[in-house]
């Protein structure tokens, strides 16, 4: 087998639409997404058929439609972690709402509220680059991956279930008060980081250019 | 045999039902040809793992440059060789076209049958 470990040809196999870019990819990059979501949602540690079934899924996506990546907007490995993390969330967001055992243990949000519209900007601005400007921002403010994963679920998706912020933080196995009590702290530390770094002024910028 | 991981089973069944893929192709042959996965293999020349890596490749598509570039690529990344490749997917084409109109493909059988038989004596004349 004559596998591309250059990540750099791996993209362009794929946006060629290659008869083996599947393969190449599942060769390239199964093992390690797979450990490494394993890692991250140990959820799945008991049976990892979801998972597994979430990372097929977006592999066999990406290449039916391999112009959905852009590689000026990010590497192609970055894409399919965030594209399948993405989708985990999702995964996980579904079966709690099915399970509707916690039903809305909603941490409640902390004094800073953002009040924050994102339609009038999401009107103007192509979603993409509207995407690309705010994972950047995240990415600029917040060094580690997870805190930027944190923000974008307060202020964009804005999730306020305990359950969802449990499963990010992994502290699924704590009981529901130090549940609640953990992810008030990280929302409150996410909030202040934010406000302290001008998000405020930087969600203005992105009206005044829309 | 090595054990097969799971992902790559998962994605050999999610593939196996689209036919732009050489697993539907390599599934439907070894239906029509009552043949066992090891009989294929030995067509192939290849292990289980090499089998599933091809598997998810796509089978190339009508005729032409294309179709032969296609299969080129991939017997070229899967170091398998083209012409049992080739022979696959030309059967399961066939097989296929005839399980869809029967009517049509016997009929143009029989055509081509009746023009082999009469064009056999005037060569056998010409080569006199």
């Amino acid at each position: 087998m004559k596998v591309n470990c250059d990540e750099k040809i791996i993209e362009n196999l794929l946006l060629k639409k290659d008869p083996t870019i599947l393969a190449q990819l599942y060769i390239a990059y199964a093992d390690e997404l797979l450990c490494f979501f394993l890692n991250k949602y140990q959820t799945f540690q008991n049976d990892p058929t979801d998972l597994i079934s979430i990372i097929t899924d977006s592999l066999l996506k990406l290449t039916q439609s391999p112009n959905k990546f852009n590689p000026q907007l990010s590497a192609l490995k970055t894409y399919i972690y965030n594209d399948i993390n993405g989708d985990i969330i999702n995964a996980l967001g579904k079966r709690i709402t099915q399970k509707n055992s916690v039903h809305y243990n909603v941490v409640e949000l902390d004094s800073i509220n953002w009040n924050i519209d994102l339609g009038d900007i999401n009107a103007n601005l192509d979603q993409k680059d509207l995407e690309f400007k705010m994972k950047a921002y995240f990415a600029k403010v917040f060094p580690e991956i997870l805190d930027q994963e944190l923000a974008w679920m307060i202020v964009i998706d804005k999730t306020r279930e305990t359950e969802k912020f449990g499963t990010i933080l992994n502290i699924e196995q704590k009981d529901l008060k130090e549940k609640e009590e953990i992810v008030k702290r990280t929302k409150d530390r996410i909030n202040v980081k934010l406000k302290r770094n001008g998000f405020k002024e930087f969600l203005k910028n992105l009206r005044r250019n829309a | 045999m090595p054990n097969i991981p799971k992902m790559l089973n998962i994605l050999y069944n999610k593939v196996s039902i689209d036919p732009q893929y050489f697993a539907w192709y390599f599934k439907r042959y070894m239906e029509f040809e009552n043949k066992k996965l090891d009989e294929l293999l030995d067509q192939l020349s290849t292990d289980e793992i090499g089998y599933y890596h091809i598997a998810l490749c796509k089978a190339p598509n009508g005729s032409g440059k294309d179709f032969t570039n296609s299969l080129n690529t991939v017997s070229d990344f899967t170091k398998i060789n083209i012409f049992p490749l080739l022979q696959i997917v030309r059967s399961v084409d066939n097989m296929v076209a005839f399980k869809e109109n029967p009517d049509a493909v016997s009929s143009t059988l029989m055509a081509a049958r009746e023009k082999d038989s009469t064009d056999t004596p005037s060569k056998k004349n010409n080569e006199f």
